[in-house]
């Protein structure tokens, strides 16, 4: 009885609702890229600390993170939209070695319901960040328009320095390669 | 039925394994610490009654202690861990769950790739500590169990994700388990007598249409006695089964901004079931954060209804200062956010907040609540304060509380 009630409501907010995604004003012509968000640029824009920012790796007054966040932002543009792949994502040293992976939407989702145990800024809110700025899927569809995504790499801390981010990922039948140079800790 | 459960759970298994990916990242320990100091006098009163411990609890600073342990994901993406929470207040370290003693929940959990988690433990109750009308409604989440809502010693939930942004999941409460620290107390939240399938379990079902909004479901059958108040707002009255369905939504499609509808149908009464709607916004701009949230729950014979807005200003650095105003018209049981349940009539609540990066936080304010209740207080759940009778008097405190992170 209830329900068609909620579901009218959400209508009825959906309405005032920006295109999921989107950035800027349309785009005409494609541009794909990817860049690292410094720990500030992550606090600036998604929250001072874990409670409320499910993009800062959890740590403690005296037990310190386990494991470091890498924040990659993937930037897409397209006047028509296209299919995206994400192939493959790690933080790599010169030989290759791998230090840090993907961590994927429902990896970090779970990661945040555990810090909302806490309950201070909520569970729902974090999941809703993550819903709104991760990259939910591997593959999708893009819509046209300008889109920019999260994407986390996760490693052991502390990663040692001269890592490099190592993104393959295809957009529109575009193969692109990004590595970008980690900032060494401070 | 239980064969396709299981062929299901195996061929997701299967799927999962199949599907998983590499994430080597480390296990990782976390533990926490919140608590309440809250120095109070109920002015209105004759004579005046001061305390210095939390009034809900009566006993001194209110404290909970958490640890919790993830594993982090291996290169098959698999990972478990557990989180356990005790809650204490000047009373015995352990004991019996209930107004004697302290209260302890306990979860673990085997995660398969993402795709299949398995869980069991002691599924938190109701308490004042979950902050909020906001929270009861914000669905099942995925190791707050007390999203179910459920008045039991032990669950045993399986959480199926066959696809991102698709839940669903089987639970089968147990109504005689041990506690973990001493014997089941006699008459505790569920008639032994009754603890077959049919009359403890609970389905649950969520779906996210990815940056548009979150759907979760739960329908659960529960036997209890009469000493539990299971509904948050107002107290069940008869003792037996309890059917109840939960459905809620939470809207994601506007930046910064989340939308909750909640609607909960208490049918342990057949002749008289019970009625709860919620709502709630949360927002944030720039350096200010704010909620507002709303319930209403009723029955033939009581309409209870809560608001509150809590807003929240980043001066500079960790500094923030915020205030809670509400209103509750006392036929419920009295919610009022941050902690401070127990309340009816007009609340409001200054404060000065300190945010550190790690997660930790200090609050420090003044409340003032005009106190018109027509009920009194349900100590065996901690849902409210330990007035003996009517509450009448205005409330003055000076409530300082935190979360550490360690």
């Amino acid at each position: 009885m209830w329900l068609p009630v909620i579901l009218a409501g959400l209508v009825a907010l959906s309405a005032c609702s920006t295109t999921q995604g989107s950035v800027g004003s349309s785009p005409t012509k494609e541009s794909f890229t990817a860049s690292i968000l410094s720990a500030d640029q992550v606090r600036a824009q998604y929250g001072q600390n874990y409670l409320v920012d499910p993009f800062l790796s959890q740590g403690g007054s005296f037990l310190g993170a386990s494991n470091d966040f890498i924040v990659v932002r993937i930037a897409l543009a397209s006047p028509s939209g296209g299919e995206f792949s994400l192939e493959s994502a790690s933080a790599v040293d010169a030989k290759g070695n791998t230090f840090a992976g993907y961590l994927s939407a429902l990896r970090l989702e779970n990661l945040a319901a555990e810090a909302s145990s806490a309950d201070i800024g909520g569970a729902s809110t974090l999941q809703a960040k993550i819903q709104w700025y991760y990259l939910l899927s591997e593959d999708f569809q893009v819509k046209p328009g300008r889109h920019s995504y999260l994407v986390i790499l996760a490693g052991r801390h502390p990663l040692p320095d001269g890592l490099t981010a190592h993104i393959v990922a295809v957009f529109d039948g575009t193969v692109k390669v990004f590595d970008l140079p980690i900032p060494d800790a401070d | 039925m239980k064969k396709a459960l299981v062929l299901l759970l195996l061929l997701a298994l299967v799927g999962a394994f199949a599907f998983a990916q590499s994430a080597p990242s480390a296990g990782s320990f976390h533990a926490w610490n919140r608590g309440t100091f809250y120095p109070y006098a109920q002015v209105g009163s004759d004579p005046a009654v001061t305390a210095w411990g939390p009034q809900w609890d009566n006993t001194g600073i209110d404290q909970e202690w958490n640890f919790s342990y993830d594993s982090g994901a291996d290169k098959s993406g698999n990972s478990y861990g557990f989180t356990a929470t005790d809650e204490f207040g000047g009373k015995q370290l352990f004991a019996t769950n209930g107004a004697s003693g302290t209260t302890q929940w306990f979860n673990t959990y085997f995660d398969v790739a993402n795709t299949v988690k398995l869980e069991f433990g002691i599924p938190r109750n109701y308490d004042y500590s979950i902050g909020g009308f906001a929270e009861p409604y914000s669905g099942w989440e995925t190791n707050n169990w007390n999203m179910i809502e459920c008045n039991t010693d032990a669950l045993a939930l399986a959480t199926l994700t066959p696809t991102a942004g698709f839940k669903i999941g089987f639970g089968m409460y147990s109504g005689d388990a041990p506690q973990l620290f001493t014997a089941q107390a006699s008459g505790g939240a569920l008639n032994a007598t009754e603890t077959g399938l049919a009359n403890n379990f609970v389905v649950l079902a969520s779906y996210t249409a990815p940056k548009i909004a979150t759907i979760n479901a739960w329908y659960k059958a529960e036997d209890q006695d009469t000493s539990v108040t299971n509904d948050p707002f107002i107290a069940n009255s008869t003792s037996g089964e309890l059917k109840a369905l939960d459905i809620n939504a939470t809207l994601i499609s506007v930046t910064n901004y989340t939308f909750e509808l909640g609607y909960v149908g208490e049918f342990q009464n057949s002749s008289n079931p019970i009625t709860r709607f919620e709502f709630g916004a949360k927002g944030t701009q720039s350096q200010l954060s704010d909620a507002l949230d709303f319930v209403y729950a009723g029955d033939s014979a009581v309409t209870a209804f809560a608001a509150e807005l809590a807003l929240e200003y980043a001066v500079s650095g960790p500094y923030a200062i915020g205030a809670l105003v509400g209103y509750d018209n006392g036929d419920g049981a009295n919610w009022f956010e941050g902690g401070y349940g127990g309340y009816a009539g007009f609340m409001i609540n200054p404060y000065f907040a300190i945010n550190f990066a790690n997660g930790s936080r200090v609050r420090v304010g003044v409340l003032y609540a005009s106190g018109v209740s027509s009920v009194t207080s349900d100590p065996s759940n901690q849902l409210g304060p330990n007035f003996p009778s009517t509450v009448t008097q205005a409330v003055i405190g000076i409530p300082i509380d935190y979360v550490w992170s360690f």
